[in-house]
């Protein structure tokens, strides 16, 4: 390791030489006495350092600035400031990277030792110092940089990830927003609470008008967060509203979409979801729910509980014949309630979640023709106050009434569909 | 937090136990448990009797192994579900899916 170039004249060396091969860096050496300078640039010289000295610690805190060394010897007692200030200020522009500080001082009490690492020293020699140790301990000083410069760069290339999810969870929230939502008809109409975990959840709600003046609805929730629930979403979105305005009916959307998305989404990728269809006449309801939590239905006769019967989209090639949408007569006054799985799992400061602490009290006491969201979202606050959200949490509540529907498209040849036959 | 595997030879089967919160945070270990174990030779059960909760990545975990098993709902079997978990997996009707013991 040893580089006799450097010893010859440690002073001639140029600063850019410290990353020359086979050297250990650059190292700083203070001292008032030009021939402890000497004597200690001689054996680093032989040890692979380059060295540059200073005589004083404005001279040290100067070179330091220009030359950044690698690791600093430093005297203590000299004239103008000394060693322990000279330490603060070059701690101080050395910032977050490490720059180990030995100080090598003829002190010999605690006190003044203690001094010498409350002024940022890395550690202290007494004087005189053989030279087993000092080169043992630039061996230990050199461990401790060599993993905060690891931890450093692991730091940076951490941040910088960070930095890019983040631009991909914009990107991802973008796409759906332009691409996805913005299609949407009848949002007003809808009681709606959304609460992201992250920038952009995995939640979608798509709405689009069918050709009889009736309303599609998909609630739904992709596995997994930011541009891959994104990308999924697209041609969901798509489909949805293409083949709604169509009139095209509701098992042939779901097979669309599960087709689609068995195609590009990997398997551990899903999107459970709700899909209802409001007639147009405000007579009907279909629904299907494929991997979603209950939902809801508050009509005059009482609760009525909608469970999955299906499995998610894209998790099977083609959906099975026994999942296929169903339908419900409605009558004046019934309310649906849909919400995504993080509603359920809000815990409490004790753990509790919300589905088994409070949840059901809020659906008891659901009146008829009556809106539960404000309910249901206060006692969800109630339950959930002082913790973190962990999940996305979404909900929607739907007046089942033709105030949602639109006017049935007469202008065209055939006779407008209802997307059911 | 942790994934345990267990081989029984003789059974012909190979039993993967997951204990605390089966989340995301487990991809690597789970993946790791059953990644070369010859799927023609042997049968999967996951043992959640120690997994205190179940998201929505660890549904996809359970995907991934039952594809690695071959898409047979008879190959991977899932038993001890506490009342929570047992709920997570008959939202998303994984009885479909898997043996559920």
């Amino acid at each position: 390791m040893s580089n006799p170039n450097s010893s010859a004249n440690p002073n001639s060396v140029p600063a850019t030489s410290a990353a020359a091969s086979g050297t250990r860096g650059c190292a700083l050496v203070v001292d008032d006495e030009p021939s402890n300078r000497r004597f200690l640039s001689l054996m680093l010289g032989n040890e692979g350092f380059h060295t540059i000295e200073a005589e004083d610690g404005e001279q040290a805190v100067e070179l330091f600035a220009q030359r950044r060394p690698d690791i600093v010897f430093m005297d203590v007692m000299m004239s103008g400031i000394d060693g322990f200030e000279a330490t603060r200020q070059i701690k101080t522009l050395a910032g977050l990277t490490f720059v180990p500080v030995i100080f090598l001082t003829a002190l010999t009490e605690e006190q003044s030792l203690m001094r010498c690492i409350q002024a940022g020293g890395d550690d202290f020699l007494s004087k005189p110092f053989s030279f087993m140790v000092l080169k043992a301990r630039i061996l230990a000083m050199e461990r401790v940089r060599d993993l905060q410069r690891t931890v450093a760069a692991k730091q940076q290339a951490l941040s910088l990830l960070l930095e890019q999810e983040h631009e991909e969870q914009e990107l991802a929230e973008r796409l759906l927003s332009r691409a996805v939502m913005n299609r949407n008809v009848a949002m007003e109409r809808l009681c709606r609470m959304q609460r992201p975990a992250s920038v952009f959840n995995g939640d979608l709600v798509l709405t689009q008008h069918l050709p009889d003046g009736g309303l599609r609805l998909l609630v739904g929730d992709f596995t997994g967060h930011g541009l891959a629930a994104a990308i999924g979403a697209l041609p969901v979105a798509d489909a949805f509203h293409a083949m709604t305005r169509k009139g095209v009916n509701d098992a042939r959307v779901l097979a669309e979409i599960n087709h689609k998305l068995y195609q590009i989404l990997p398997a551990d990728r899903f999107l459970a979801a709700c899909l209802v269809s409001l007639s147009g006449d405000g007579e009907e309801l279909r629904w299907w729910n494929g991997g979603m939590p209950s939902m809801w239905m508050r009509r005059a006769d009482g609760l009525h509980e909608i469970s999955a019967h299906a499995l998610p989209l894209g998790i099977l090639p083609e959906l099975p014949a026994c999942e296929a949408p169903r339908r419900i007569r409605l009558h004046s006054g019934d309310r649906l309630l849909m919400m995504t799985d993080g509603l359920l799992e809000a815990s409490n400061a004790q753990g509790e979640m919300f589905v088994n602490a409070g949840f059901y009290d809020v659906l008891r006491h659901w009146q008829f023709g009556e809106a539960v969201l404000p309910t249901l979202v206060a006692a969800l606050n109630a339950h959930s106050a002082d913790t973190e959200q962990n999940d996305d949490i979404g909900v929607v509540e739907i007046p089942l009434d033709t105030t949602l529907c639109t006017v049935p498209v007469l202008d065209q040849e055939f006779i407008p569909r209802d997307g059911w036959h | 937090m942790s994934v345990m595997r267990r081989v029984d030879e003789q059974k012909s089967q190979v039993t993967i136990a997951i204990d605390g919160r089966f989340d995301f945070a487990q991809h690597k270990a789970f993946r790791d448990a059953y990644r070369e174990v010859d799927a023609k030779q042997m049968k999967f059960v996951v043992d959640l009797s120690g997994a205190s909760y179940l998201d929505s990545s660890a549904l996809g975990m359970l995907l991934l192994l039952r594809d690695y098993a071959g898409g047979d709902a008879t190959r991977v079997t899932i038993t001890g579900c506490s009342e929570d978990v047992r709920r997570v997996l008959k939202i998303a009707n994984f009885e479909k899916l898997f043996q559920l013991d």
